[in-house]
């Protein structure tokens, strides 16, 4: 819990009202790994905070799974599709690991942004965050073929070839697992980043 | 009241002191979020500034300059990017009340520059970036109002996502006609065509076989 408060009190100072309110609200859980946070038709009635694991986002297209993203250790977490409006939403957030999260409900949250206006700068930091995580992916989705793809993952977000199964990232940088393990072989035997840039 | 911000910009853009019924304008905008303190509304009022962009003209080359934080007051704007073979390519479309903050400023890797362009003639309140963050720091208050923006633009980005992962173009099309039909009355179909990933005549096509039906 030490850890979670020190990590948002480096975006903003806490109050002594706040961390208080903080500490005896925030709760903790555990789920193993292949269990669901949350499934579709569902709403999302928490924002968690990621202590240990790591958990994917997708959706189903008629019957293909569509990952959306991966979020880990030090990632706030939620369905950005039900959360906001607290209505059904369409995303599964699953965990790939055996999960460790810090969570408060949306009321509570809504309690805190009301009456502790502090908070607001640090949930306005951190929406900015995973805004600038999306549009490079948009901007990588709409401008770069399937080698720029692979290489931008490669520098972006490399550790997760080591713990997310394949077909889920082919999937996320909508490309084909096959087009994935063509480049993952080509470029595997002098991987390092000074390379990737000269590509 | 109206001035040129700077001669060799003349024919572009014309900033204009704030005045009382602009102010009331913004305050309408900003108030429909949250209520704001009369310490900051007077704030704002001292640093506000407006400016128009005639139809056609780019607010941001290049990403060059993107040093404002805008906010717009009427019109339609597009940003875009342009691809390896000089393609422009339609990132998101803009409209009164949308923020403009600079993306490169937030992503400076990315290897080409954002490109603002004025669809209409477009009136814009702005204020300058390092003047945003002081607003920030000394108002707290104003980052409920910042923070619901930016959630906003989060869930329109991940329906963006959505979207540009659907493999058929038709199902592109019908899923941003379900999602924002007021496109299809403001933004010119070469654009919007980029926008859903598709050639112009494959849109036009599209917007036929719609008619049709």
């Amino acid at each position: 819990m030490e850890a979670l408060l020190l990590f948002l009190n480096s975006i903003y100072p806490l109050s002594p009202g706040l961390r208080d309110y903080l500490t005896t609200t925030i709760k903790y859980k555990e789920i193993p790994r292949k269990e669901y946070l949350l499934r579709a038709g569902n709403i999302s009635r928490q924002v968690c905070f990621i202590v240990k694991g790591l958990l994917r986002c997708y959706h189903m297209r008629d019957d293909v799974e569509v990952s959306r993203w991966f979020m880990r250790e030090g990632d706030v977490v939620f369905s950005i599709s039900s959360f906001y409006e607290q209505k059904k939403g369409f995303e599964n957030i699953q965990a790939l690991e055996d999960c460790g999260l810090f969570y408060i409900s949306y009321d509570e949250l809504e309690f805190i942004y009301k009456n502790f206006l502090e908070f607001n700068y640090i949930g306005r930091v951190l929406t900015i965050k995973y805004h600038q995580l999306w549009d490079e992916q948009l901007y990588s989705l709409q401008m770069q073929n399937a080698k720029d793809r692979y290489l931008w993952m490669l520098l972006k977000h490399s550790e997760l070839l080591q713990r997310v199964p394949a077909k889920y990232i082919a999937s996320w940088l909508d490309i084909t697992p096959v087009t994935l393990s063509r480049m993952r072989g080509k470029l595997k035997t002098n991987y390092n980043e000074e390379n990737v840039i000269l590509c | 009241m109206a001035c040129a911000s700077d001669a060799s910009e003349l024919t572009l853009t014309i900033t204009i002191i704030i005045n009382k019924r602009t102010m009331q304008e913004l305050l309408a905008v900003l108030q429909a979020v949250k209520p704001l303190s009369a310490e900051l509304i007077q704030h704002l009022a001292r640093i506000v500034k407006t400016k128009v962009i005639a139809k056609n003209e780019l607010l941001i080359k290049n990403g060059e300059h993107f040093n404002d934080a805008y906010l717009i007051k009427s019109g339609w704007m597009r940003s875009y990017y342009k691809d390896g073979g000089g393609e422009m390519v339609s990132m998101r479309f803009m409209h009164s009340g949308d923020l403009l903050l600079s993306v490169n400023k937030l992503v400076p890797d990315l290897k080409t520059a954002e490109f603002i362009h004025a669809l209409e003639d477009t009136e814009l309140y702005y204020i300058s970036y390092t003047e945003l963050q002081q607003i920030y720091e000394r108002y707290p208050e104003f980052n409920y109002l910042g923070r619901i923006l930016m959630e906003k633009y989060l869930g329109q980005v991940i329906h963006r996502i959505l979207l540009l992962k659907i493999p058929k173009a038709i199902d592109r099309y019908n899923y941003l006609l379900k999602i924002s039909p007021e496109l299809f009355k403001h933004i010119p179909a070469k654009y919007l065509a980029s926008y859903l990933g598709i050639v112009e005549t494959s849109f036009s096509r599209l917007k036929k076989r719609k008619v049709r039906i």
